[in-house]
């Protein structure tokens, strides 16, 4: 992994790594609702790192204090039990992942890796927290966001429990938290 | 037993300042009066004889005498008016220091739920603003109000003295205007209140319509918001009438009683003249001494609102801290010394001003020695119970014992002698690393010099300190970021030299990827255009990196190389990029992080920007383009990412730097220093030298490989002490804002650990802290057991197992205390925290 210094022949593209942060950040939906001002301090604010193949981004009971928007490449999210690691999904180009980390500090319950050489746009906790506070009116916003990605979760497990045929509904109901 | 401190600051009366520690001065300040009066009679007296006697004697001897006295007196009087002022302000200034050091010492020792309610802007301001007419009265006080009055009198007995008739008649307007005056003040004081309470209701009219300016849009309603605020402004504008005819009716009425003055002299005074009964110097005279009544009357009246005024405003900020402080700061009688740090809690209840039981019937024991854990839901008390044995907070009844002694009768100097504290939000202040760490101990031994002062703590015992919190090696990168004094450290310097030997060495193959070196044909993307193109030490402060936007001869050889045009676009380009971006940012270091505009200078560059919407570059003057200059020459590509380096500049950055070389032997053969791997580089940070280039990467991984080798370098060349203490000078930032989170928690709970509390009270001090810092705050903790008393409020329950005693808490009450794995076991309420509500 290295803070991506853009290769010298790169400063000679017309776009600025600020204006590819910031379309990548009005790709979010957990951000696109913010001001547009409120975006661009943020893409202001969030940095570009490569990863190489198998480095890891999050450990596993760390507490994580970044949000990472893929830009190339492929993590992988693994949970460990009883020392053995279980793949639990895989993020591609244009996936935005851990925004709950911007909000509050908590052990991570899954580790994060490099599946092959990955680019991320990380966003972190304190630099998003500081832009809040001059865009204070964000933070209701993303919290709707979330309340509305906890019901499509809900909705997405409920029709899966009705394909299987035999529905148990017993670990759906996130969004009555 | 405590000692009281002094609360009546808040009920002391504005007038009580006036003469406190200023006698001496007050009564100096009296007989200049005294003298002043007469020498402001005087002339009127030489004036009555000059044309009564001198004139009809024609006596030129005895005319320049009197004229000689005439000069005398005004010049005295004007000399002893600024005496006079200079007094006033002296003692107007000194009593508004005294006011804000004695309101702000006690404000800083009022409890913390007056904070809670009031915020620090009206703190702030309170101190700074709403008192400083105060000065303006207590300087005023004596000196006015005695001056004017004895100036009037005299006048008065003068005319009386004059023509007892004529004065009595001319000076019976007064008493009317100061019956009339004071009650048109009233109704201007209280048209004013009213003017402040609408400006009020405009003021949020105005927010509440442009707040929801997407709803006028949405809706079309700009008529329905415009016609909520034509009624409000329309009232505004009634009561400010009013408000100003008040006012100038004051003035008008006071203009109106001096005018008539003159009047009745020239009827009754002239009527006596005709009749022989007084001569016409008199009427001259008489004439003189009623205009000069002018002055000190207007004076008064000035002094009059002043005074009200000042009233006002001092009432409010007295009215403001009239809280009491909850704890005594002083031991009085015998020290309780040193404790044991045995905790009682009894039947503690802990209530809200508004009734709310946040503590409900606590009860708990912890032995010295013995750790214990507070865990339970958000708000379920952890915090405030953490706070009421911390001494932070008063309880509203039963008893926190420390060692057997009432924590609510011991003093502030006793608790922060045996306990230390660590917040959640810990607040670093501005400063130094080093003034930080030292912040407790300082506070400590700021109680009783001559009491039981610790010794301050040596370098060593704070570099213990920051390697038990996992701070050492952030400050030893602080040291190492640090760019050296030009003319000091030589020794320092020749051992960093050998460092980077020694680097190039054993390590240099290995980090090759992760330095960018520097080369004389590459252009460096982690350093600024002026450090590309200068590629050496200044030698001369005018070519210091930061200056050459002033440097006249910098700026020819720019112009030289064809670079002033394509750095001018550069930095407005930087400059309007910034300011679009930030807008009206908070004043703060952390947003300037990542832009070559500097905050001192923000401002500047916002007008910048509105001018250049008018004006083409060429138009600017020469402090703005040294403005714009600068920000160019501070552009760091790999870090100022808002826009691109265009390759036409990178070519002409780098045709420049040879340039520059020849260009500045012939011009400034002392200028500059140029890069050599064989000499240490003055401009650049201690980390720079040793790697002779920039670290481009700062991978956990990458970095703690090489903190690990530049530890062994430093271990090696005997640096370490040295550079740790270099970095225990990092400036922090106004708040610690220069720190991350993490830093600025390890900061707070190294200060506490530093002064070795016997109790040790952690509320919630790790939760800024990966897992890795809070094991290693954990262990720290571990061979305290059985010698100081810990409580701690956590969050992370996998660390319970290191605590003797749990305390799990639930709506202000302890429902379950014991060991933690017998409450496990239990399957009580811990057991429901840590997994959860079962079925």
């Amino acid at each position: 992994m290295s803070l991506s210094t853009e290769k010298p022949s790169e400063y000679g593209l017309n776009r600025s790594g600020f204006h590819q942060d910031l379309e990548h950040l009005r790709q979010i939906p957990m951000l696109s609702g913010l001001e547009y001002g409120c975006l661009k301090l943020l893409a202001m604010l969030c940095r570009t790192i490569d990863f190489r193949t198998d480095e890891q981004l999050i450990v596993a009971g760390e507490d994580n204090d970044c949000a990472y928007f893929i830009v190339s490449g492929r993590l992988v999210a693994s949970y460990t039990e009883d020392e053995t690691e279980h793949a639990v999904r895989e993020f591609n180009s244009g996936h935005f992942i851990c925004g709950a980390a911007l909000l509050g500090s908590e052990p991570a319950l899954f580790g994060l890796q490099a599946a092959e050489d990955t680019k991320v746009m990380c966003l972190h906790r304190e630099e998003f927290q500081k832009a809040m506070q001059k865009f204070p009116n964000g933070i209701s916003q993303i919290a709707a966001s979330l309340v509305s990605d906890l019901v499509r979760w809900d909705r997405s497990m409920l029709a899966m429990q009705r394909k299987t045929g035999e529905p148990d509904y017993s670990s759906v109901g996130v969004s009555l938290l | 037993m405590a000692k009281a401190t002094d609360l009546s600051i808040t009920k002391r009366s504005l007038f009580s300042w006036v003469l406190k520690g200023k006698v001496s001065l007050q009564l100096t300040l009296l007989v200049i009066i005294l003298v002043i009066v007469f020498l402001r009679v005087l002339p009127l007296e030489i004036q009555k004889r000059i044309v009564n006697d001198v004139i009809s004697s024609k006596d030129t001897s005895l005319l320049l005498v009197y004229c000689l006295i005439y000069f005398f007196a005004v010049s005295l009087a004007s000399g002893l008016k600024f005496v006079i002022n200079w007094l006033q302000t002296l003692i107007g200034q000194r009593a508004m220091t005294e006011i804000r050091q004695q309101v702000y010492s006690h404000i800083l020792r009022l409890p913390l739920s007056f904070f809670r309610k009031t915020q620090a802007g009206t703190v702030s301001s309170s101190l700074v603003v709403e008192l400083a007419p105060t000065a303006d009265f207590i300087g005023m006080a004596i000196a006015v109000p005695v001056s004017n009055i004895l100036t009037l009198l005299a006048f008065a007995a003068y005319l009386v003295w004059l023509s007892p008739l004529l004065g009595i008649i001319t000076l019976s307007i007064y008493p009317i205007a100061l019956f009339v005056i004071p009650r048109l003040q009233r109704g201007a004081n209280e048209a004013n209140k009213k003017r402040l309470e609408g400006t009020q209701k405009v003021t949020n009219q105005v927010t509440e319509s442009i707040s929801g300016i997407h709803e006028v849009h949405g809706h079309g309603s700009f008529w329905l918001e415009e016609q909520k605020f034509n009624t409000l402004a329309k009232q505004l504008l009634k009561i400010r009438i009013i408000w100003m005819l008040y006012r100038y009716g004051v003035k008008v009425i006071n203009n109106l009683f001096i005018g008539l003055g003159p009047v009745l002299v020239f009827v009754l005074g002239g009527y006596l003249v005709i009749k022989g009964e007084i001569a016409l110097g008199v009427i001259v005279a008489f004439l003189s001494a009623q205009e000069k009544l002018y002055d000190p009357w207007k004076e008064l009246i000035e002094f009059y609102q002043i005074y009200q005024d000042a009233s006002v405003r001092y009432k409010k900020v007295m009215q403001t801290f009239a809280e009491e402080t909850e704890f005594a700061l002083e031991q009085v009688g015998p020290a309780v010394g040193e404790i044991a740090g045995r905790l009682e809690v009894k039947s503690l209840d802990f209530a809200t001003e508004s009734g709310i039981k946040l503590l409900d019937n606590v009860n708990l024991t912890v032995e010295a020695g013995e750790h214990l854990a507070l865990v339970g839901f958000s708000g379920s008390g952890k915090s405030t119970l953490a706070q009421c044995i911390g001494q932070l907070v008063s309880y509203t009844r039963g008893d926190v014992l420390l060692d057997g002694l009432p924590v609510s009768a011991l003093s502030k100097e006793e608790i922060v002698r045996n306990v230390g504290f660590i917040a959640q939000d810990s607040f670093i202040n501005s400063g130094t690393v080093d003034d930080n760490l030292l912040y407790a101990v300082r506070a400590m031994n700021s109680y009783n010099p001559n009491g039981r002062p610790i010794n301050e703590p040596t370098l060593d015992d704070k570099i213990t300190v920051l390697q038990q919190t996992g701070l050492f090696i952030d400050i030893l990168r602080f040291g190492l970021n640090t760019i050296l004094d030009r003319d000091q450290q030589n020794n320092l310097k020749e051992k960093i030299l050998r460092m980077r030997q020694n680097f190039q060495k054993n390590f240099g193959q290995e980090f090759a990827g992760h330095v960018e070196f520097y080369h004389d044909d590459k252009y460096l993307y982690h350093s600024s255009i002026a450090e590309n193109i200068i590629f050496g030490t200044p030698l001369r402060k005018d070519y210091d990196l930061g200056k050459l936007g002033d440097n006249r001869a910098f700026q020819g050889f720019l112009d030289a190389c064809n670079l002033r045009q394509p750095l001018l676009e550069t930095g407005v380009e930087l400059i309007r990029q910034t300011v679009d971006i930030m807008g009206d940012v908070p004043k703060e270091e952390f947003f300037f992080a990542r832009t070559p505009v500097r905050l001192e200078e923000y401002d500047r560059c916002i007008t910048l920007t509105e001018k250049l919407r008018a004006l083409s570059i060429s138009r600017l003057d020469d402090d703005e383009n040294a403005l714009i200059i600068d920000t160019a020459l501070r552009f760091i590509p790999a870090l100022h990412k808002i826009i691109v380096l265009q390759p036409l500049l990178e070519k002409l950055v780098l045709n420049g730097r040879n340039e520059f070389r020849g260009w500045s032997r012939k011009h400034v053969p002392d200028g500059v220093s140029f890069y050599s791997h064989t000499d240490y580089l003055g401009s650049q940070s201690i980390l720079n030298n040793i790697f002779f280039g920039n670290l481009v990467s700062n991978t956990p991984a990458v970095e703690d490989r090489l903190n690990q080798y530049i530890v062994f370098l430093l271990v090696e060349e005997d640096l370490l002490e040295i550079v740790s203490a270099i970095g225990m000078d990092f400036d922090v930032g106004s708040k610690g804002d220069k720190l991350s989170g993490g830093q600025r928690q390890k900061l707070a709970i190294a200060r506490v650990l530093l002064k070795h509390p016997r109790v040790l009270i952690m509320d919630e001090a790790t939760s800024a802290l990966d897992n890795k810092s809070q094991g290693r705050i954990q262990k720290l903790l571990e061979p305290m057991r059985g010698k100081y008393t810990v409580i701690s409020v956590i969050h992370r329950l996998d660390m319970l197992p290191s605590y003797d005693k749990v305390a799990v808490m639930k709506a202000g009450k302890i429902v379950e205390l014991g060991k933690p794995g017998e409450l496990r076991s239990n399957k009580g309420v811990l057991y429901e925290l840590i997994h959860g509500k079962t079925k």
